[in-house]
């Protein structure tokens, strides 16, 4: 086996142990947060059963009649949907087929200990009267259909384990860069579901929870005699499990503002008791080990294309002693570029994937996992397109400055305006701030109502973007044309080239690298416009570009998630752009560097 | 029929109080191979670009066959142009710079490869044609610029110190590569050089200019041998002829001209006063001290191995003497000089020659 298939194989291993690790961590957080929710809702009924069943007479055993009533009422009570199952002692109470409760699983289940996890559900004890006896157990599933998975998931697995093996099976062959590109693309989408799906899973669990503990609780309330709120917070306190029951001193406003929350977590909920009478379930503390989780898939996915990259790389030349030492200072040096790159690029990224896939809202904060919604929601709305149409038609305004802007400064250059007024103009001219021209432009306008025409504010656009282009262009391209020994001009004239001639064959090809720098650079800028469409159009929706829509969805909105969907989907479509153009932007990238 | 003519061509920029071209004018013949020579800022790449186009004459007229051509093009004029250096289009391969001045000519492109595979053989190109210049030795880009201009069949054909900036091998190879297709296809080329060593292997005849002004146009043996004036003599060789300003005496028959210490009798009849007189380093010899026209002192020895050049002062007046091998003779040694009188060239004191 040749070296470089030996790399091909470590890649493919490591491309399935990545995605199958994100699949597992994501799966695994999702079954821990089911069995988090079984346990505390096992706390939390037996806790209603040991509050609601009275205390028996002194010397007459258990109410047990009372404890059956209550049971089947708790299985019965509306809203309230866990796969429950009552024991009275070691017999079932709710389904008479239900095998009993072992003696062993008794045994375990010391009196008024915290609920346990045995054989795949929760158990937890019922307080009976007195220090250390037991009444009975509650046992509850988790639902594994409570919160599916959905098609994404599995889907992405595929799909990023078959660009995964294929990119490590064209590891340096024909169109193995592409196949990096597909599974980069792939394992960046999937990492962001996996770790929507872990995050979400704990999210949609705990929410469940809250919200048929709150049930239980004024269920609970219901049911007991009268009492002051100082006492009946202490009786029902139990049924929190970890979470935090307490008095609302603020009378329920809290219900009407959707309460605080940190992001991450449940909102509180309120319980009303009639009249100002309010109490406040708070959430548990947020489960570290979910965070943890979430996080792990999210980067596993990623870990795979990096090691990938690494074995491209490594595979590419064969080492040599001392090689491996080069190699490492070499990283080192680039360590700092490679955080730079992680912190400013790859990781907002991985953070926009991440919102555009769950629904939130700036008030509200994270919500649960929606997939590919917002991206269909988006492309749905017309407004998302002519936002990008008018950014496609305003970027057009780069090449045309290009050639206004290479004309006036060939004419200079060949001109006697090469005096110090004409320098000193020129030099000034990129100074003139953006915002500055906008309001110029835009108080011409207003005041002539140009504006309301249709078009008439993109054309604006276009024209102030236009000029001040070419006020910065037109230096660059002077210093270009300057760079240019005189000798190749006089040897042009004198092969008999005509004027456009030798700009076309000399003078545009040795101009190359400053044209397609400015190219690139300000294509790239122009599709983020922002700053002049938001000063002259102020806040008509009707002129956004993509940049200005990102905001109105995004800040005016309040929709992150939609606003993030937006930009995904254009920077898919500029990524497809890029991609076709890959040569002129490379080149005109390292010519800037 | 004169190919390139110059009538009274003057040329004079705002910024310069002199003209740095002063009515010069030339006839150079049909096929004939024509160099000026003239130190740094004489004016010679000026009047080349006045031939091809390039610059606009302040006055005078330039003349091409029959045509006044002063107030064309540099494409109408059908002149090609080597320059000194950078002359190639970076961004082209070899192929691309010898196609382009019939490619920007609208001919079609199997004409123009067979014309480029036909230069570049005649030039030893063939290998290189898909290089770009960057790749290319120095020698190797003046021979593409040479073919550049050759590929087109010009009437004019100039050439700007084009063995300038080459080493000495390439500068031979290219030399001989110029002679040959100038005698294979005499093409009226009018060169100009800064370097007697390019001007005599390649001209036929042979201008000297300086100050903006022509000095002697001749054979480079008649500007050798009969230096009009003093700069003449002192650009043709290398050193230069050795010009000594002195009096001289006609005394009992015999003429000595007295310069500093040395008394040099010279084949003078009847002639008292200031004058100069020129001897050529290889016309002064190292004699034993008092033997000569006296002594001087050795500031210098170049040695080049067949021969060395001895810088020598005799008493404030600076002479060199080419002496063949190599002589056991070190700075700060105080020699006799003497003076061939044979070979003594005789100038009056504004430089111009007598006799």
């Amino acid at each position: 086996m040749t070296r470089l298939n030996a790399f091909r194989w470590i890649g493919a291993a490591v491309a399935l142990i990545t995605v199958g690790g994100a699949f597992a961590a994501a799966t695994g957080a999702r079954r821990f947060a089911e069995r988090r929710y079984a346990e505390r809702t096992a706390a939390s009924a037996a806790a209603y059963l040991a509050a609601v069943t009275p205390p028996p007479a002194p010397g007459t055993g258990p109410d047990v009649p009372g404890f059956l009533n209550h049971a089947r009422a708790l299985a019965a009570l509306p809203g309230w949907t866990p796969d429950v199952e009552v024991y009275l002692g070691t017999s079932p109470l709710l389904r008479a087929t239900d095998a009993p409760l072992s003696l062993a699983t008794l045994a375990v289940l010391a009196p008024a200990a915290a609920p346990r996890w045995l054989d795949g559900a929760a158990y937890a004890p019922i307080a009976g009267p007195g220090p250390g006896r037991m009444l009975g157990v509650v046992r509850v599933r988790p639902d594994r259909d409570a919160s599916p998975v959905g098609p994404w998931l599995p889907g992405l697995v595929v799909l990023t384990t078959v660009a995964g093996l294929g990119a490590a099976a064209r590891m340096h062959r024909r169109r193995g860069t592409w196949w990096l590109g597909g599974y980069a693309t792939a394992a960046l989408v999937f990492g962001g579901v996996a770790a929507g799906t872990a995050g979400t899973g704990l999210h949609a669990a705990e929410g469940r929870w809250m919200r048929e503990t709150a049930l239980l609780i004024e269920e609970a309330g219901s049911r007991l005699p009268r009492t002051s709120l100082p006492s009946l917070v202490t009786i029902l306190r139990p049924l929190a499990a970890d979470g935090r029951l307490s008095i609302d001193s603020t009378g329920g406003a809290g219900e009407e503002s959707g309460g605080t929350s940190s992001p991450g977590t449940a909102a509180p909920r309120f319980i009303w008791f009639g009249a100002d009478r309010w109490l406040m379930l708070e959430p548990p503390r947020s489960d570290w080990a979910v965070t943890a989780r979430d996080a792990v898939a999210g980067t596993a996915a990623l870990a795979g294309v990096l090691a990938l990259l690494a074995l491209t790389l490594g595979a590419s030349n064969p080492v040599l002693p001392g090689q491996t030492e080069e190699a490492l200072s070499a990283w080192m040096f680039l360590a700092p570029a490679g955080l730079h790159l992680i912190a400013l690029t790859v990781a907002p990224l991985a953070v926009l994937v991440y919102v555009a896939v769950h629904r939130w809202d700036l008030a509200g904060g994270p919500g649960e996992f929606v997939g590919l919604d917002n991206l269909f929601t988006v492309a749905a709305v017309p407004a998302t397109w002519l936002a990008l149409g008018r950014t496609a038609l305003f970027v057009l305004h780069v090449p045309l400055a290009l050639v206004v802007a290479l004309a006036l400064a060939l004419a200079i250059h060949g001109g006697p305006g090469r005096g110090a007024l004409t320098r000193a103009l020129l030099a000034a001219a990129p100074f003139v701030s953006l915002v500055a021209a906008g309001v110029v432009c835009r108080q011409m306008l207003v005041s002539s109502n140009v504006l309301d025409r249709p078009g008439a504010q993109l054309g604006a656009l276009v024209g102030v973007a236009t000029l001040l282009q070419i006020a910065y262009l037109v230096p660059l391209f002077l210093t270009g044309l300057r760079r240019i020994p005189d000798v190749l001009w006089d040897a042009a004239a004198l092969d008999g080239a005509p004027a456009w001639t030798r700009f076309r064959r000399v003078i545009a090809p040795l101009l190359g690298p400053v044209i397609r720098c400015a190219l690139a650079t300000g294509v790239a800028l122009a599709a983020q416009g922002f700053t002049l469409s938001f000063v002259i159009g102020g806040n008509r929706p009707e002129g956004d570009l993509v940049a200005g829509r990102l905001y109105r969805v995004g800040w005016v909105q309040g929709r992150l998630d939609l606003a993030a969907a937006v930009a995904l989907l254009f920077t898919i479509l500029i990524a497809g752009v890029a991609a076709s153009q890959i040569r002129i932007w490379k080149r005109g990238v390292a010519d800037a560097i | 029929m004169s190919a390139v003519a110059l009538r009274g061509v003057t040329k004079a920029f705002a910024s310069a109080s002199t003209p740095i071209l002063n009515q010069v004018t030339l006839e150079v013949p049909d096929g004939e191979f024509f160099t000026l020579l003239g130190p740094p800022g004489s004016g010679k790449t000026t009047l080349l670009r006045c031939i091809a186009g390039l610059e606009q004459p302040s006055g005078g007229d330039v003349v091409i066959g029959d045509d006044v051509v002063t107030r064309r093009t540099a494409a109408a004029r059908g002149v090609a142009m080597v320059f000194q250096r950078q002359a190639l289009y970076p961004h082209l391969t070899v192929r691309g710079n010898l196609g382009f001045p019939l490619d920007v000519r609208g001919l079609p492109r199997t004409q123009v490869n067979r014309r480029v595979l036909a230069t570049a053989e005649r030039l030893g190109l063939e290998r290189l044609l898909d290089r770009l210049p960057g790749a290319l030795t120095d020698g190797e880009r003046q021979r593409v610029a040479l073919g550049r201009a050759l590929i087109r069949e010009p009437r004019v054909l100039l050439l700007d110190e084009p063995l300038a900036q080459l080493d000495p091998g390439a500068r031979a190879e290219l030399a001989a590569e110029i002679a040959r297709w100038h005698a294979a296809g005499p093409v009226t080329t009018v060169h100009v050089t800064r370097d007697v060593t390019e001007a005599f292997t390649l001209a036929r005849r042979l201008a000297v200019l300086e100050g903006g002004r022509l000095h002697q146009t001749g054979s480079p043996r008649e500007l050798y041998e009969s230096p009009a004036d003093t700069q003449v003599a002192h650009l043709m060789g290398r050193p230069g002829m050795n010009v000594l300003a002195g009096l001289a005496r006609h005394e009992r028959r015999a003429t000595e001209v007295e310069c500093g210490p040395l008394r040099i009798p010279v084949p003078l009849r009847e002639y008292d006063g200031q004058i100069q007189i020129g001897v050529r380093p290889e016309h002064v010899a190292i004699v034993p001290r008092g033997a000569g026209v006296g002594d001087a002192t050795v500031r210098l020895a170049e040695p080049s191995g067949v021969d060395t050049l001895l810088h020598l002062d005799a008493g404030g007046v600076p002479l060199i003497a080419r002496v063949p091998g190599l002589p056991d003779i070190a700075a700060g040694a105080v020699v006799g000089v003497g003076v061939d009188p044979g070979h003594i060239h005789f100038f009056d004191s504004s430089g111009i020659r007598l006799g």
